[in-house]
Protein backbone atom coordinates (compact mmCIF):
# COMPACT_ATOMS: atom_id res chain seq x y z
CA UNK A 1 0.00 0.00 0.00
CA UNK A 2 1.10 3.23 -0.97
CA UNK A 3 2.26 6.13 1.41
CA UNK A 4 -1.07 8.22 0.24
CA UNK A 5 -3.16 4.69 0.50
CA UNK A 6 -2.24 4.05 4.52
CA UNK A 7 -2.62 7.94 5.21
CA UNK A 8 -6.01 8.29 3.72
CA UNK A 9 -6.88 5.14 5.71
CA UNK A 10 -6.00 6.30 8.68
CA UNK A 11 -7.53 9.49 8.34
CA UNK A 12 -10.86 7.71 7.66
CA UNK A 13 -10.35 5.49 10.60
CA UNK A 14 -9.47 9.10 12.95
CA UNK A 15 -12.69 10.61 11.12
CA UNK A 16 -15.04 7.67 12.02
CA UNK A 17 -13.30 7.57 16.24
CA UNK A 18 -13.80 11.10 16.05
CA UNK A 19 -17.62 11.00 15.31
CA UNK A 20 -18.21 8.40 17.33
CA UNK A 21 -16.48 10.21 20.11
CA UNK A 22 -18.79 13.63 19.12
CA UNK A 23 -21.59 12.04 18.60
CA UNK A 24 -22.00 9.73 21.79
CA UNK A 25 -19.24 11.06 24.23
CA UNK A 26 -19.12 14.60 25.84
CA UNK A 27 -20.45 15.34 29.47
CA UNK A 28 -22.84 12.88 29.54
CA UNK A 29 -21.88 9.54 27.36
CA UNK A 30 -24.69 8.08 25.42
CA UNK A 31 -24.71 4.25 24.45
CA UNK A 32 -24.88 3.78 20.80
CA UNK A 33 -27.92 1.73 20.82
CA UNK A 34 -30.10 4.93 22.16
CA UNK A 35 -30.02 6.11 18.66
CA UNK A 36 -32.78 3.57 17.83
CA UNK A 37 -35.07 3.27 21.39
CA UNK A 38 -37.19 6.23 21.73
CA UNK A 39 -37.09 8.48 25.10
CA UNK A 40 -34.59 11.67 26.15
CA UNK A 41 -32.00 9.68 25.19
CA UNK A 42 -32.24 9.76 21.72
CA UNK A 43 -34.18 12.90 21.56
CA UNK A 44 -31.05 14.58 22.62
CA UNK A 45 -29.24 12.36 20.63
CA UNK A 46 -31.27 13.38 17.27
CA UNK A 47 -32.00 16.41 18.45
CA UNK A 48 -28.95 18.33 19.76
CA UNK A 49 -26.11 15.87 19.04
CA UNK A 50 -26.55 14.82 15.32
CA UNK A 51 -26.66 18.57 14.04
CA UNK A 52 -23.74 19.55 16.34
CA UNK A 53 -21.40 16.66 15.06
CA UNK A 54 -22.84 17.39 11.48
CA UNK A 55 -21.86 21.28 11.86
CA UNK A 56 -18.41 20.44 13.40
CA UNK A 57 -17.64 17.86 10.23
CA UNK A 58 -18.45 20.33 7.58
CA UNK A 59 -16.83 23.52 9.09
CA UNK A 60 -13.54 21.86 9.27
CA UNK A 61 -14.12 20.67 6.22
CA UNK A 62 -14.95 24.30 4.83
CA UNK A 63 -12.07 25.88 6.42
CA UNK A 64 -9.52 23.39 5.58
CA UNK A 65 -10.52 23.39 1.77
CA UNK A 66 -10.86 26.96 1.95
CA UNK A 67 -7.00 27.23 3.16
CA UNK A 68 -5.80 25.14 0.92
CA UNK A 69 -7.56 26.98 -2.18
CA UNK A 70 -6.02 30.03 -1.21
CA UNK A 71 -2.75 28.64 -0.73
CA UNK A 72 -2.51 27.08 -3.80
CA UNK A 73 -3.65 30.61 -5.94
CA UNK A 74 -1.38 32.56 -3.40
CA UNK A 75 1.25 30.74 -3.94
CA UNK A 76 1.58 31.40 -0.51
CA UNK A 77 2.13 28.23 2.06
CA UNK A 78 0.64 30.33 5.36
CA UNK A 79 -2.10 32.59 3.59
CA UNK A 80 -5.22 31.08 5.15
CA UNK A 81 -8.78 33.33 5.00
CA UNK A 82 -8.15 33.68 8.81
CA UNK A 83 -5.38 35.07 8.08
CA UNK A 84 -6.17 37.63 5.13
CA UNK A 85 -8.88 39.10 8.18
CA UNK A 86 -11.88 37.29 6.11
CA UNK A 87 -13.08 35.43 8.94
CA UNK A 88 -12.56 38.24 10.79
CA UNK A 89 -14.79 40.59 8.87
CA UNK A 90 -17.59 38.42 8.78
CA UNK A 91 -17.19 37.89 12.71
CA UNK A 92 -17.35 42.16 13.07
CA UNK A 93 -20.25 42.10 10.66
CA UNK A 94 -22.18 39.21 12.73
CA UNK A 95 -21.84 41.11 16.12
CA UNK A 96 -22.08 45.46 15.02
CA UNK A 97 -25.21 43.06 13.19
CA UNK A 98 -26.06 41.38 16.45
CA UNK A 99 -25.89 45.14 18.42
CA UNK A 100 -27.86 46.55 16.39
CA UNK A 101 -30.64 44.92 16.82
CA UNK A 102 -30.53 42.43 13.90
CA UNK A 103 -32.49 38.89 15.11
CA UNK A 104 -29.73 36.93 14.15
CA UNK A 105 -31.68 33.86 12.60
CA UNK A 106 -29.46 31.22 10.16
CA UNK A 107 -30.15 33.58 7.14
CA UNK A 108 -29.73 36.86 8.82
CA UNK A 109 -26.41 35.18 10.09
CA UNK A 110 -25.41 34.23 6.57
CA UNK A 111 -26.41 37.57 4.92
CA UNK A 112 -24.30 39.15 7.18
CA UNK A 113 -21.19 36.67 7.67
CA UNK A 114 -20.92 37.10 3.42
CA UNK A 115 -21.16 41.10 3.41
CA UNK A 116 -18.84 41.32 6.15
CA UNK A 117 -16.20 38.46 4.32
CA UNK A 118 -16.53 39.92 1.21
CA UNK A 119 -16.10 43.73 2.06
CA UNK A 120 -13.12 42.56 4.70
CA UNK A 121 -11.71 40.77 1.15
CA UNK A 122 -12.02 43.56 -0.85
CA UNK A 123 -10.59 45.72 1.49
CA UNK A 124 -7.27 43.45 1.75
CA UNK A 125 -6.91 43.25 -2.10
CA UNK A 126 -7.09 46.97 -2.48
CA UNK A 127 -4.10 47.42 0.72
CA UNK A 128 -2.45 44.62 -1.49
CA UNK A 129 -2.54 45.84 -5.00
CA UNK A 130 0.95 47.32 -6.02
CA UNK A 131 2.02 48.74 -9.54
CA UNK A 132 0.47 45.64 -11.99
CA UNK A 133 -1.25 43.56 -9.59
CA UNK A 134 -1.63 41.88 -6.46
CA UNK A 135 1.74 41.84 -4.59
CA UNK A 136 1.53 38.36 -2.66
CA UNK A 137 3.65 40.07 0.31
CA UNK A 138 1.31 42.68 1.14
CA UNK A 139 -1.78 40.54 0.61
CA UNK A 140 0.09 38.31 3.49
CA UNK A 141 1.49 41.69 5.26
CA UNK A 142 -1.90 43.92 4.89
CA UNK A 143 -4.45 41.02 5.89
CA UNK A 144 -2.41 40.47 9.02
CA UNK A 145 -2.68 43.57 10.32
CA UNK A 146 -6.03 44.25 9.12
CA UNK A 147 -6.81 40.82 10.47
CA UNK A 148 -5.84 41.79 14.21
CA UNK A 149 -7.12 45.42 13.49
CA UNK A 150 -10.75 44.09 13.03
CA UNK A 151 -10.48 41.82 15.57
CA UNK A 152 -9.77 44.36 18.24
CA UNK A 153 -12.66 46.19 17.20
CA UNK A 154 -15.08 43.60 17.28
CA UNK A 155 -13.80 42.73 20.99
CA UNK A 156 -14.08 46.33 21.67
CA UNK A 157 -18.01 46.89 20.31
CA UNK A 158 -18.84 43.66 22.15
CA UNK A 159 -17.56 44.95 25.46
CA UNK A 160 -18.46 48.58 25.42
CA UNK A 161 -22.04 47.15 24.13
CA UNK A 162 -21.96 44.60 27.38
CA UNK A 163 -22.51 41.56 24.79
CA UNK A 164 -19.50 39.41 25.04
CA UNK A 165 -21.46 36.80 26.92
CA UNK A 166 -24.23 37.12 24.25
CA UNK A 167 -21.72 36.81 21.46
CA UNK A 168 -19.63 33.78 23.34
CA UNK A 169 -19.87 31.62 20.33
CA UNK A 170 -19.20 34.23 18.02
CA UNK A 171 -16.42 35.60 19.52
CA UNK A 172 -14.65 32.73 20.81
CA UNK A 173 -15.90 29.55 18.39
CA UNK A 174 -18.15 26.69 19.05
CA UNK A 175 -20.91 24.49 18.03
CA UNK A 176 -23.16 24.90 21.80
CA UNK A 177 -26.70 25.08 20.76
CA UNK A 178 -26.88 24.83 16.70
CA UNK A 179 -29.81 23.44 15.69
CA UNK A 180 -31.26 21.47 11.75
CA UNK A 181 -31.36 25.10 10.28
CA UNK A 182 -27.38 25.51 10.45
CA UNK A 183 -26.71 22.28 9.55
CA UNK A 184 -28.76 22.94 6.17
CA UNK A 185 -26.87 26.25 5.58
CA UNK A 186 -23.69 24.64 5.71
CA UNK A 187 -24.75 21.98 3.70
CA UNK A 188 -25.82 24.31 0.90
CA UNK A 189 -22.39 25.92 1.68
CA UNK A 190 -20.33 22.50 1.85
CA UNK A 191 -21.96 21.85 -1.54
CA UNK A 192 -20.87 24.71 -3.49
CA UNK A 193 -17.64 25.00 -2.02
CA UNK A 194 -16.58 21.24 -2.63
CA UNK A 195 -18.82 20.65 -5.89
CA UNK A 196 -16.64 23.69 -7.26
CA UNK A 197 -13.09 23.04 -6.19
CA UNK A 198 -13.71 19.06 -6.85
CA UNK A 199 -15.24 20.04 -10.93
CA UNK A 200 -11.97 22.50 -11.17
CA UNK A 201 -9.42 20.72 -9.66
CA UNK A 202 -7.68 20.59 -12.51
CA UNK A 203 -7.47 24.25 -13.52
CA UNK A 204 -6.46 25.07 -9.55
CA UNK A 205 -3.81 22.49 -9.91
CA UNK A 206 -2.49 24.73 -12.22
CA UNK A 207 -2.70 27.72 -10.60
CA UNK A 208 0.16 26.69 -8.52
CA UNK A 209 2.81 26.85 -11.45
CA UNK A 210 4.19 30.36 -11.60
CA UNK A 211 1.74 32.80 -13.74
CA UNK A 212 4.17 32.40 -17.41
CA UNK A 213 4.23 28.49 -17.54
CA UNK A 214 0.18 28.45 -16.31
CA UNK A 215 -0.70 30.66 -19.40
CA UNK A 216 1.57 28.55 -21.23
CA UNK A 217 -0.62 25.81 -20.73
CA UNK A 218 -4.15 27.41 -21.71
CA UNK A 219 -5.79 28.31 -18.79
CA UNK A 220 -7.38 31.13 -18.16
CA UNK A 221 -6.86 33.61 -14.95
CA UNK A 222 -9.65 36.12 -14.57
CA UNK A 223 -12.25 32.90 -14.49
CA UNK A 224 -10.05 30.90 -11.60
CA UNK A 225 -9.74 33.99 -9.60
CA UNK A 226 -13.53 34.40 -9.99
CA UNK A 227 -14.50 30.87 -8.15
CA UNK A 228 -11.66 31.29 -6.43
CA UNK A 229 -13.44 33.84 -4.21
CA UNK A 230 -16.69 32.74 -4.31
CA UNK A 231 -15.40 29.78 -2.73
CA UNK A 232 -13.73 31.63 -0.16
CA UNK A 233 -16.41 33.69 0.69
CA UNK A 234 -18.89 30.97 0.83
CA UNK A 235 -16.66 28.50 3.15
CA UNK A 236 -15.68 31.69 5.42
CA UNK A 237 -18.76 32.97 5.81
CA UNK A 238 -21.04 30.35 6.75
CA UNK A 239 -18.40 28.97 8.75
CA UNK A 240 -18.07 32.09 10.62
CA UNK A 241 -21.88 32.02 10.99
CA UNK A 242 -22.30 28.88 12.33
CA UNK A 243 -19.28 28.19 14.81
CA UNK A 244 -17.47 32.17 14.86
CA UNK A 245 -14.06 32.73 13.83
CA UNK A 246 -11.88 29.57 14.03
CA UNK A 247 -8.70 29.90 13.07
CA UNK A 248 -5.46 27.27 12.55
CA UNK A 249 -7.83 25.08 10.87
CA UNK A 250 -7.37 26.64 7.32
CA UNK A 251 -3.71 27.03 7.65
CA UNK A 252 -2.60 24.18 9.41
CA UNK A 253 -4.08 21.12 8.16
CA UNK A 254 -3.24 21.97 4.99
CA UNK A 255 0.07 21.99 5.93
CA UNK A 256 -0.20 19.10 7.93
CA UNK A 257 -1.49 16.70 5.44
CA UNK A 258 0.96 18.06 3.00
CA UNK A 259 3.52 17.30 5.10
CA UNK A 260 3.15 13.83 5.71
CA UNK A 261 1.54 13.31 1.71
CA UNK A 262 3.20 15.56 -0.40
CA UNK A 263 1.38 16.21 -3.42
CA UNK A 264 -0.01 18.91 -6.04
CA UNK A 265 -3.90 20.73 -5.11
CA UNK A 266 -6.00 18.01 -6.72
CA UNK A 267 -4.21 14.73 -4.88
CA UNK A 268 -4.58 16.59 -1.44
CA UNK A 269 -8.24 17.84 -2.16
CA UNK A 270 -9.98 14.61 -0.86
CA UNK A 271 -7.57 13.65 2.04
CA UNK A 272 -7.40 17.47 2.77
CA UNK A 273 -10.68 17.46 3.28
CA UNK A 274 -10.96 14.67 5.59
CA UNK A 275 -8.37 15.54 7.71
CA UNK A 276 -10.11 19.34 8.63
CA UNK A 277 -13.81 17.48 9.57
CA UNK A 278 -11.81 15.06 11.70
CA UNK A 279 -10.06 17.20 13.68
CA UNK A 280 -12.64 19.83 13.69
CA UNK A 281 -15.10 16.84 15.03
CA UNK A 282 -11.97 15.56 17.41
CA UNK A 283 -11.97 19.22 18.30
CA UNK A 284 -15.60 20.20 19.04
CA UNK A 285 -15.45 16.31 21.67
CA UNK A 286 -12.54 18.10 23.58
CA UNK A 287 -14.45 20.97 24.06
CA UNK A 288 -17.20 19.60 25.19
CA UNK A 289 -15.77 16.79 27.04
CA UNK A 290 -13.15 17.61 29.06
CA UNK A 291 -13.96 19.74 31.47
CA UNK A 292 -17.70 18.89 33.09
CA UNK A 293 -20.22 21.30 32.66
CA UNK A 294 -17.84 23.91 30.91
CA UNK A 295 -17.62 24.63 26.80
CA UNK A 296 -13.90 25.14 26.46
CA UNK A 297 -13.66 28.10 24.18
CA UNK A 298 -13.04 26.07 20.80
CA UNK A 299 -10.84 28.75 18.95
CA UNK A 300 -7.95 27.83 21.59
CA UNK A 301 -8.02 24.78 21.54
CA UNK A 302 -8.15 24.88 18.14
CA UNK A 303 -5.29 26.80 17.98
CA UNK A 304 -3.59 25.04 20.76
CA UNK A 305 -4.04 21.45 19.22
CA UNK A 306 -2.86 23.37 15.55
CA UNK A 307 0.01 24.77 17.29
CA UNK A 308 1.39 21.89 19.09
CA UNK A 309 1.14 20.10 15.64
CA UNK A 310 2.81 22.92 13.53
CA UNK A 311 5.86 23.16 16.02
CA UNK A 312 5.92 19.15 16.21
CA UNK A 313 6.48 19.75 12.08
CA UNK A 314 8.48 22.61 12.28
CA UNK A 315 10.77 20.78 15.23
CA UNK A 316 11.74 17.45 13.85
CA UNK A 317 10.55 17.78 10.41
CA UNK A 318 9.23 15.04 8.65
CA UNK A 319 11.42 12.01 10.53
CA UNK A 320 8.41 12.00 13.29
CA UNK A 321 5.46 11.36 11.54
CA UNK A 322 6.68 8.73 8.36
CA UNK A 323 4.32 6.47 7.50
CA UNK B 1 9.38 25.38 -46.35
CA UNK B 2 5.99 26.66 -45.71
CA UNK B 3 5.45 29.55 -43.21
CA UNK B 4 3.53 28.63 -40.01
CA UNK B 5 3.66 31.73 -38.33
CA UNK B 6 4.18 35.61 -39.29
CA UNK B 7 4.85 39.13 -37.23
CA UNK B 8 2.90 41.54 -39.11
CA UNK B 9 3.71 45.46 -38.78
CA UNK B 10 3.65 44.90 -35.29
CA UNK B 11 4.24 47.35 -32.19
CA UNK B 12 5.02 45.87 -28.95
CA UNK B 13 5.52 47.15 -25.39
CA UNK B 14 4.80 47.14 -21.59
CA UNK B 15 2.34 49.74 -20.89
CA UNK B 16 2.88 53.15 -22.53
CA UNK B 17 6.94 51.98 -23.56
CA UNK B 18 7.38 50.72 -27.22
CA UNK B 19 10.10 48.29 -27.57
CA UNK B 20 9.34 46.83 -30.81
CA UNK B 21 8.39 49.47 -33.19
CA UNK B 22 6.83 48.23 -37.03
CA UNK B 23 8.14 44.99 -37.23
CA UNK B 24 8.00 42.32 -39.93
CA UNK B 25 8.79 38.50 -39.83
CA UNK B 26 7.69 35.01 -40.93
CA UNK B 27 8.50 31.68 -39.02
CA UNK B 28 9.35 28.58 -41.76
CA UNK B 29 7.79 25.59 -40.32
CA UNK B 30 9.72 22.29 -39.56
CA UNK B 31 13.08 24.37 -38.67
CA UNK B 32 14.69 25.92 -35.43
CA UNK B 33 14.83 29.16 -35.37
CA UNK B 34 17.41 31.09 -33.18
CA UNK B 35 16.16 34.24 -31.54
CA UNK B 36 19.46 36.42 -30.88
CA UNK B 37 20.32 39.80 -30.21
CA UNK B 38 21.95 41.85 -26.86
CA UNK B 39 19.76 41.84 -23.71
CA UNK B 40 17.27 44.59 -23.53
CA UNK B 41 17.25 43.98 -27.70
CA UNK B 42 13.63 42.77 -27.87
CA UNK B 43 13.51 38.96 -27.97
CA UNK B 44 11.66 38.04 -24.92
CA UNK B 45 9.03 40.52 -25.42
CA UNK B 46 8.41 39.72 -29.36
CA UNK B 47 8.75 35.95 -28.42
CA UNK B 48 5.65 36.74 -25.89
CA UNK B 49 3.57 38.70 -28.09
CA UNK B 50 4.04 35.73 -30.44
CA UNK B 51 2.92 33.03 -27.95
CA UNK B 52 0.18 35.47 -26.96
CA UNK B 53 0.95 36.43 -23.35
CA UNK B 54 0.81 40.21 -24.32
CA UNK B 55 -1.24 41.73 -27.23
CA UNK B 56 0.32 43.70 -29.27
CA UNK B 57 0.16 47.56 -29.55
CA UNK B 58 -0.43 47.55 -33.29
CA UNK B 59 -0.11 45.19 -36.02
CA UNK B 60 -1.18 41.49 -35.81
CA UNK B 61 0.50 37.88 -35.03
CA UNK B 62 -0.81 35.19 -37.40
CA UNK B 63 -0.79 31.54 -36.84
CA UNK B 64 -1.59 29.20 -39.31
CA UNK B 65 -2.63 32.24 -41.76
CA UNK B 66 -5.22 33.16 -38.83
CA UNK B 67 -4.93 35.88 -35.95
CA UNK B 68 -3.40 34.59 -33.03
CA UNK B 69 -6.32 36.44 -31.28
CA UNK B 70 -8.79 34.48 -32.19
CA UNK B 71 -7.43 31.55 -30.55
CA UNK B 72 -8.70 31.13 -26.93
CA UNK B 73 -6.72 30.03 -24.23
CA UNK B 74 -6.67 26.58 -24.57
CA UNK B 75 -6.50 26.18 -28.95
CA UNK B 76 -3.63 28.37 -28.38
CA UNK B 77 -1.54 26.06 -25.91
CA UNK B 78 -2.74 23.63 -28.32
CA UNK B 79 -0.93 24.74 -31.31
CA UNK B 80 2.06 26.33 -29.05
CA UNK B 81 3.54 25.34 -25.84
CA UNK B 82 5.70 27.50 -24.08
CA UNK B 83 8.91 27.22 -21.70
CA UNK B 84 9.88 30.16 -19.69
CA UNK B 85 12.82 31.23 -18.50
CA UNK B 86 12.14 30.89 -14.86
CA UNK B 87 9.94 27.94 -14.41
CA UNK B 88 8.26 27.16 -10.55
CA UNK B 89 7.48 24.05 -9.60
CA UNK B 90 4.72 23.62 -6.49
CA UNK B 91 6.41 22.01 -3.59
CA UNK B 92 5.50 18.16 -3.88
CA UNK B 93 5.21 17.35 -6.83
CA UNK B 94 6.20 13.68 -9.37
CA UNK B 95 7.41 14.19 -12.58
CA UNK B 96 4.53 12.51 -13.88
CA UNK B 97 1.98 14.93 -12.12
CA UNK B 98 4.28 17.54 -13.82
CA UNK B 99 4.33 16.27 -17.15
CA UNK B 100 0.54 15.64 -17.19
CA UNK B 101 0.14 19.33 -16.59
CA UNK B 102 0.64 19.53 -20.11
CA UNK B 103 -2.93 17.81 -21.14
CA UNK B 104 -4.77 20.41 -20.23
CA UNK B 105 -5.10 22.47 -23.43
CA UNK B 106 -6.93 19.14 -24.64
CA UNK B 107 -8.60 18.48 -22.03
CA UNK B 108 -12.72 18.63 -21.74
CA UNK B 109 -15.25 18.88 -19.12
CA UNK B 110 -14.21 17.33 -15.43
CA UNK B 111 -10.64 17.45 -16.54
CA UNK B 112 -9.80 13.39 -15.96
CA UNK B 113 -7.05 12.04 -17.93
CA UNK B 114 -7.79 10.07 -20.07
CA UNK B 115 -5.94 6.87 -21.78
CA UNK B 116 -4.50 8.72 -24.66
CA UNK B 117 -3.47 11.30 -21.86
CA UNK B 118 -1.55 8.96 -19.85
CA UNK B 119 -0.16 7.58 -23.19
CA UNK B 120 1.11 11.13 -24.15
CA UNK B 121 2.58 11.48 -20.91
CA UNK B 122 4.38 8.33 -20.80
CA UNK B 123 5.94 9.02 -23.89
CA UNK B 124 7.05 12.73 -23.26
CA UNK B 125 8.84 11.52 -20.08
CA UNK B 126 10.82 8.69 -21.85
CA UNK B 127 11.82 11.67 -24.75
CA UNK B 128 13.73 13.65 -22.17
CA UNK B 129 14.93 10.01 -20.76
CA UNK B 130 13.25 10.75 -17.47
CA UNK B 131 11.41 7.28 -17.08
CA UNK B 132 13.53 6.34 -14.38
CA UNK B 133 12.61 9.49 -12.78
CA UNK B 134 8.99 9.70 -13.29
CA UNK B 135 7.59 9.07 -9.10
CA UNK B 136 10.59 11.36 -8.45
CA UNK B 137 9.50 14.59 -6.74
CA UNK B 138 10.50 17.84 -8.97
CA UNK B 139 12.26 19.53 -6.63
CA UNK B 140 14.55 16.83 -5.58
CA UNK B 141 15.68 16.46 -9.75
CA UNK B 142 19.56 18.48 -10.39
CA UNK B 143 18.59 21.60 -13.13
CA UNK B 144 19.21 19.57 -15.89
CA UNK B 145 17.50 17.23 -15.10
CA UNK B 146 14.31 19.71 -14.18
CA UNK B 147 14.52 21.71 -17.34
CA UNK B 148 13.96 18.29 -19.12
CA UNK B 149 11.58 17.83 -17.13
CA UNK B 150 9.80 21.08 -18.09
CA UNK B 151 10.77 20.18 -21.56
CA UNK B 152 8.72 16.81 -20.92
CA UNK B 153 5.55 19.28 -19.85
CA UNK B 154 5.52 21.44 -23.03
CA UNK B 155 6.11 18.18 -24.77
CA UNK B 156 2.96 16.82 -23.36
CA UNK B 157 0.97 19.30 -24.86
CA UNK B 158 1.69 17.55 -28.67
CA UNK B 159 1.50 21.20 -29.77
CA UNK B 160 3.26 21.69 -33.75
CA UNK B 161 5.22 25.12 -32.37
CA UNK B 162 7.40 25.31 -29.10
CA UNK B 163 8.85 28.84 -27.81
CA UNK B 164 11.48 28.61 -25.33
CA UNK B 165 13.10 31.51 -23.35
CA UNK B 166 17.09 30.69 -23.05
CA UNK B 167 16.26 27.53 -22.19
CA UNK B 168 20.13 27.01 -21.10
CA UNK B 169 20.95 30.05 -19.46
CA UNK B 170 20.55 28.22 -15.77
CA UNK B 171 22.87 24.99 -16.77
CA UNK B 172 25.93 23.92 -17.05
CA UNK B 173 27.84 22.87 -20.14
CA UNK B 174 26.58 19.35 -20.61
CA UNK B 175 23.27 19.85 -19.44
CA UNK B 176 23.21 22.65 -22.24
CA UNK B 177 24.60 20.35 -25.06
CA UNK B 178 22.27 17.91 -23.81
CA UNK B 179 19.22 20.30 -23.48
CA UNK B 180 20.07 21.51 -27.27
CA UNK B 181 20.58 18.22 -28.95
CA UNK B 182 17.47 17.28 -27.21
CA UNK B 183 16.26 20.16 -29.17
CA UNK B 184 17.38 19.15 -32.28
CA UNK B 185 16.02 15.54 -31.73
CA UNK B 186 12.82 17.48 -31.40
CA UNK B 187 12.66 18.89 -34.21
CA UNK B 188 13.77 15.89 -36.73
CA UNK B 189 12.23 12.90 -34.97
CA UNK B 190 9.17 14.74 -33.92
CA UNK B 191 9.26 17.63 -36.57
CA UNK B 192 8.20 20.08 -34.09
CA UNK B 193 8.90 23.82 -35.15
CA UNK B 194 11.03 24.90 -32.62
CA UNK B 195 11.63 29.04 -31.72
CA UNK B 196 14.48 29.58 -29.22
CA UNK B 197 15.90 32.56 -27.46
CA UNK B 198 19.76 31.65 -26.85
CA UNK B 199 22.87 33.82 -25.76
CA UNK B 200 25.50 31.78 -27.05
CA UNK B 201 26.31 32.84 -30.62
CA UNK B 202 28.13 29.79 -31.05
CA UNK B 203 25.60 27.24 -30.03
CA UNK B 204 22.81 29.06 -32.03
CA UNK B 205 24.90 29.03 -34.78
CA UNK B 206 25.27 25.13 -34.61
CA UNK B 207 21.67 24.20 -33.46
CA UNK B 208 19.70 26.53 -34.88
CA UNK B 209 18.76 26.64 -38.51
CA UNK B 210 17.63 30.36 -38.70
CA UNK B 211 18.85 32.48 -37.06
CA UNK B 212 17.01 36.04 -36.53
CA UNK B 213 18.83 38.97 -34.84
CA UNK B 214 17.21 41.90 -32.86
CA UNK B 215 18.72 45.11 -31.82
CA UNK B 216 17.02 48.03 -30.33
CA UNK B 217 13.73 46.63 -31.05
CA UNK B 218 14.33 46.09 -34.79
CA UNK B 219 14.62 42.43 -36.55
CA UNK B 220 18.26 43.69 -37.81
CA UNK B 221 19.15 40.34 -39.89
CA UNK B 222 17.38 37.52 -40.33
CA UNK B 223 18.43 33.98 -42.31
CA UNK B 224 20.90 30.82 -42.24
CA UNK B 225 23.46 30.92 -39.46
CA UNK B 226 26.02 31.59 -42.43
CA UNK B 227 24.13 34.76 -44.10
CA UNK B 228 23.24 36.27 -40.39
CA UNK B 229 26.77 36.03 -38.32
CA UNK B 230 28.91 38.21 -40.66
CA UNK B 231 31.38 41.13 -39.19
CA UNK B 232 29.49 43.80 -39.82
CA UNK B 233 26.51 42.47 -38.06
CA UNK B 234 28.77 41.23 -34.93
CA UNK B 235 29.85 45.06 -34.77
CA UNK B 236 26.31 46.76 -35.31
CA UNK B 237 24.77 44.69 -32.74
CA UNK B 238 26.69 43.34 -30.33
CA UNK B 239 29.87 45.41 -30.69
CA UNK B 240 31.72 42.84 -30.77
CA UNK B 241 34.72 41.80 -33.31
CA UNK B 242 35.36 38.25 -33.96
CA UNK B 243 37.16 35.50 -36.22
CA UNK B 244 34.53 33.85 -38.57
CA UNK B 245 35.47 29.97 -39.07
CA UNK B 246 32.88 27.23 -40.66
CA UNK B 247 33.28 24.41 -38.91
CA UNK B 248 34.91 21.47 -41.19
CA UNK B 249 32.19 18.94 -40.25
CA UNK B 250 28.76 20.84 -39.67
CA UNK B 251 29.53 23.65 -42.41
CA UNK B 252 28.20 26.11 -39.73
CA UNK B 253 29.74 29.41 -38.67
CA UNK B 254 32.04 29.55 -35.25
CA UNK B 255 33.41 32.79 -33.32
CA UNK B 256 36.84 32.55 -31.94
CA UNK B 257 38.63 35.30 -30.56
CA UNK B 258 36.09 37.52 -29.29
CA UNK B 259 37.04 40.98 -28.14
CA UNK B 260 34.61 43.94 -27.28
CA UNK B 261 34.88 46.84 -29.75
CA UNK B 262 36.18 49.10 -27.47
CA UNK B 263 39.25 47.29 -26.57
CA UNK B 264 40.25 46.82 -30.23
CA UNK B 265 39.99 50.45 -31.15
CA UNK B 266 42.48 51.26 -28.05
Amino acid sequence: MTRRGRFNLLVTGLLLVAIGLDLFGGAHWFSPLSVISPGTSQAVLLGMRFPRTLCALMVGALLAVGGLLLQTVSHNPIADPSILGINAGATLALVIGGVSGVALTVGHAALLALIGAGLAYVIVLLLAVAGTGVDPLRLLLGGTVFSGFISCLTYAISVVTNTTQAFRNLLIGGFSGVDYGQVSLLAVATVIVVGLTWLNRASFTLMALDHETFKGLGASLPVLWGLTTIVIMVAAASSVAVAGNIGFVGLGVPQLVNAIIPGSFKQNLGPTLLTGAGFMTLADFCVKGFVAGTELPLAALSAIIGGIALFGLVAFGQKVIRL
Amino acid sequence: MSTIMAVQHLSAGYGRTTIINDQTLTIEAGVITGLIGPNGSGKSTLLNVMNGFRAPLAGRVLLKDRPLSTFNHKQRAAEIACLTQHPVAPEGITVAELVSYGRYCHSKGLGWLRRRDQISVTEAISTVHLTAFKDTLVSELSGGQRQRAFIAMTLAQNSPIMMLDEPTTYLDLPNQLETLALLRQLNQVHKKTIIVVLHDLNQAATYCDQLVCMTQGRVNAVGTPKAVLTHELLATAFHVSADIELNANTQRPQLTNCQPMAAVAQ
